[in-house]
């Protein structure tokens, strides 16, 4: 029986402002009501996250989405701050800790650098997947499934052909597929298993 | 005395009772006035004898006299609101468009007027005045349509401008051109008896004078009263600078309203110009409505009736062959279709100069009286038709041309002189948020009440206007309609109070950022709805708490988390404390006391919490205000 997964998009960007990638995907989202969008840089400006209220949160989604660019090969500094207040001891993990078991966790990332560089012999030598090492892990102790991550690359790239003609048939395609994504997610149509082998979680959609 | 009461009772309550029908059936204001002046000119032609007047047309000739001050304030109003900068801009027009609009306009007319059989020089004096047109009532109607802004209405403002400008020659000019050399022959007052030649560096001396003054002397005048702090002697003030320039320029025979247009626009940068606009608005409008009153009541029914058809096909052909010239012009200087024909359609009248002008003319005997009653009557039609083909224009031609371009319309260029941000008193407070607004790009229209601080700031180079911002009329005059965000940094409570109130009432939808001098005066500010409420010293005493707390060996951070835990909790605190002064003022000491207890005693907690964390993940410890233990 499929019944709605409510997702939690917790978003992290110090300069949405002038983000391209991120807002185009941001829109997407917007269009469904019933997926929440916690745009984290907006609500804690002086990172004084209130913890009670993310934990709350937590417990009342299925699908927790760390939606961010990829910097330094890992996240805006707000999405860390938040995991080392809220997963607390006795909420996220250890003997008492259980509030997150069965939940899903999924990255949505915007990476500058082509695909091609994410692999060994290109610049950045490593994929994606294993960049998310540390996610992968948290997700683990805390009891929730990690899904391959949903990456946008060649983020450059994308901002000159925007820049230049106003439109990026790579951003297209990717937003394309985001939104399909959401929705099988959102409808519990999403083979969880499968979406844990892929190298990225676009390959889901053909 | 009675009688004196009896006619102006007639005038005003007639303009009452049929203006706002007028208005609401989107006629506009000024045919309303025209309607009421005729149903009281023929009220008054049956009457004025009996009231003691010598005849009803010398009334109204006297009353469109005088209140032709109001056209002289409205000039004066427009310069304030225009700057220099803005006025420079628009010279390609004023002189270009125009200088070819009186030329071209004025040769046309005196050929059909010399085919009637009229002289060369009448005929001449003819097309000058019928060329101009009135400034009145396109710059009323323009007004209430809100079509100021758009091109049409600019380009519309410039040529009545040249206008203007083109009166002092005319003038000059008719008698030069009268078969007879008249005397001093004007019926209208007091003129210097100067030779020809001597007018015109005059009057350019006079319009020097008039800058210097509204340069030099003004500022310092009125910072002299505003000290005074008597209201009343300020709307004094602004009346009489008015009529001393009005009567300046036209002693030297320049159009006053000219005169007082050019003083206004020195002054559109003077602390003063938004309480200075306040004072003489209400002038303007009462005076301007009573000469569009009075223009309707001098409509001289006995000669309409003599030849109807006549005069209506003289004042039709006139309005068709300055709409055919004026959209020639306005076209060949390439301007938009629909924004050209509002500016043809516009000027397509005759103007009230057409009645000085043609008093002159015939006070020198350039053409007998029975024409110069026609051509009046002429002039005095083409106005009262106007408002229609505004109408026309808004029903008809927009419409079509709003489906047409109505992905490639542009807004109707907006003079972003009205700030979108109001700060209501300029102390240290405000200062600071202006400050950083104006560092990111953001500008604010800045009052405040103390003029020596307003001297002082305008060294700074600060654009700060005078006025007692607790007053909303004043608000209103320095953009209060169009704001997106008030802040209200005055430091005397109860006019900050007063001021929000008002504000509410007439813009509950704008955001209000306040100042309050402690916990009492923001429960009053929170209960009267304002958006955010700012305690005076709580941001740099918690800055100080935290900084002690450094200075006795916390760490940065860990006195950083201190001061933002004890921050919310005081947050949740007053959030709390305000509904209990709200609903239940007497308890409100008692409350502030648990409450108290119970803030230091949940901080407390917490921070010992912290001092036991482990090495997981480390918790800032949440002080949580129960409200339900407070009791």
């Amino acid at each position: 029986m499929n019944h709605q997964k409510k997702i939690l998009v917790l978003f992290a960007h110090p300069a949405f402002e002038s983000s391209i990638i991120n807002k185009s995907l941001v829109g997407i989202i917007k269009k469904y009501s019933n997926i929440t969008f916690h745009d984290l840089y907006e609500v804690y400006a002086n990172f004084n996250i209130d913890v009670k209220h993310e934990q709350s949160l937590l417990l009342s989604h299925d699908v927790i989405v760390f939606m961010h660019p990829l910097y330094w090969y890992s996240m805006p500094s707000i999405l860390r701050e938040w995991q080392d207040l809220v997963l607390q001891y006795g909420f996220a993990y250890g003997s008492e800790g259980h509030s997150l078991e069965g939940k899903t966790l999924v990255s949505v990332i915007s990476a500058g650098g082509p695909e091609e560089s994410y692999q060994a012999g290109g610049l950045n030598g490593v994929p994606i997947k294993e960049i998310m090492t540390p996610t992968r892990l948290t997700a683990n102790l805390t009891g929730m499934d990690y899904l391959a991550p949903f990456t946008v690359f060649g983020a450059h790239q994308i901002k000159k052909e925007i820049s230049k003609d106003n439109k990026s048939d790579d951003l297209d395609n990717h937003s394309k597929k985001f939104e399909k994504l959401l929705q099988l997610i959102k409808d519990d149509n999403l083979d969880i298993q499968k979406a844990k082998e892929v190298r990225l979680l676009q390959d889901m959609i053909s | 005395m009675t009688g004196l009461f009896i006619i102006s009772a007639l005038f005003l309550m007639t303009a009452v009772l049929i203006v706002p029908f007028s208005k609401k059936k989107g006629l506009g204001s000024v045919l309303g006035y025209l309607i009421a002046g005729v149903g009281v000119g023929l009220v008054l032609r049956e009457f004025a004898p009996l009231l003691g007047f010598k005849s009803s047309e010398a009334l109204v000739e006297d009353l469109k006299h005088f209140t032709e001050f109001g056209v002289v304030l409205m000039l004066f109003l427009i310069g304030l609101e225009m700057q220099p900068s803005q006025l420079w801009n628009m010279r390609g027009a004023i002189f270009g468009m125009g200088g070819l609009q009186v030329g071209i306009t004025t040769a046309c007319i005196t050929a059909c007027v010399m085919m009637f059989g009229l002289s060369f020089n009448a005929s001449l004096v003819i097309g000058l005045s019928l060329a101009l047109s009135s400034t009145a009532i396109i710059m009323q109607t323009l007004n209430e349509k809100r079509l100021i802004n758009t091109k049409g209405g600019q380009t519309s403002f410039s040529v009545l401008l040249f206008q203007d400008i083109a009166v002092i020659p005319i003038i000059a000019v008719i008698p030069l051109l009268a078969a007879t050399t008249g005397s001093d022959g004007s019926g209208h007052g007091v003129e210097l008896g100067l030779p020809g030649w001597l007018q015109a560096p005059l009057a350019f001396g006079a319009i020097v004078f008039i800058y210097l003054f509204a340069r030099f002397a003004v500022n310092p005048l009125f910072r002299y009263i505003a000290k005074s702090k008597l209201h009343e002697v300020f709307t004094t003030a602004a009346l009489g600078l008015v009529m001393l320039i009005a009567a300046i320029t036209s002693l030297f025979g320049i159009s006053p309203a000219l005169g007082v247009f050019i003083a206004g626009v020195v002054l559109s940068e003077s602390e003063f110009r938004h309480e200075i606009e306040l004072e003489i608005e209400p002038f303007k409008g009462l005076l301007l409505g009573l000469f569009f009153m009075a223009v309707g009541a001098s409509f001289n029914f006995q000669l309409f009736g003599a030849m109807p058809f006549t005069i209506l096909g003289l004042s039709l052909g006139l309005m068709l062959l300055k709409f055919v010239v004026l959209l020639g012009i306005v076209k060949a200087f390439k301007v938009e279709w629909s924004q050209s024909l509002l500016f043809a359609l516009a000027l397509a009248q005759g103007g009230e100069f057409a009645f000085v002008l043609v008093g002159e003319a015939t006070s020198v005997n350039l053409f007998d009286d029975a024409t110069a009653s026609i051509i009046k009557l002429v002039v005095a039609i083409s106005m009262a038709l106007t408002p229609g083909l505004f109408i026309l224009y808004e029903k008809l031609i927009y419409p079509r041309f709003m489906d047409i371009h109505s992905n490639a319309e542009k807004a109707p260029d907006e003079i972003e002189e009205q700030g979108q941000i109001l700060v209501a008193g300029f102390g240290r407070f405000s200062q600071i948020i202006v400050r950083l607004l104006s560092v990111n790009g953001f500008s604010a229209t800045i009052l405040d009440n103390d003029p020596d601080h307003i001297t002082l700031l305008r060294k700074f180079g600060w654009k700060v206007f005078y006025g007692d911002a607790s007053r909303v009329d004043l608000l209103h005059s320095a953009g209060l309609d169009s704001a997106k965000l008030l802040i209200v940094g005055i430091d005397d409570h109860e006019k900050a109070v007063e001021l929000i109130k008002e504000v509410k009432k007439h813009r509950p939808d704008l955001k209000i950022f306040a100042r309050a001098r402690g916990r009492l005066q923001l429960y009053e500010l929170k209960s009267l709805g304002v958006e955010e409420i700012y305690r005076e010293t709580f941001d740099t005493s918690l800055k100080v708490g935290e900084d002690a707390l450094k200075a006795m060996g916390f760490r940065s951070y860990q006195a950083k988390r201190a001061r933002l835990l004890f921050e919310t909790a005081d947050h949740k605190m007053i959030d709390h404390l305000a509904k209990v002064w709200l609903e239940n003022r007497d308890m409100l000491i008692d409350e502030a006391i648990i409450v108290n207890k119970v803030l230091e005693q949940t901080l407390k907690e917490s921070i010992n919490r912290e001092h036991t964390w482990s090495d997981a993940a480390w918790s800032s410890g949440e002080a949580d205000v129960d409200k339900s233990t407070v009791h």
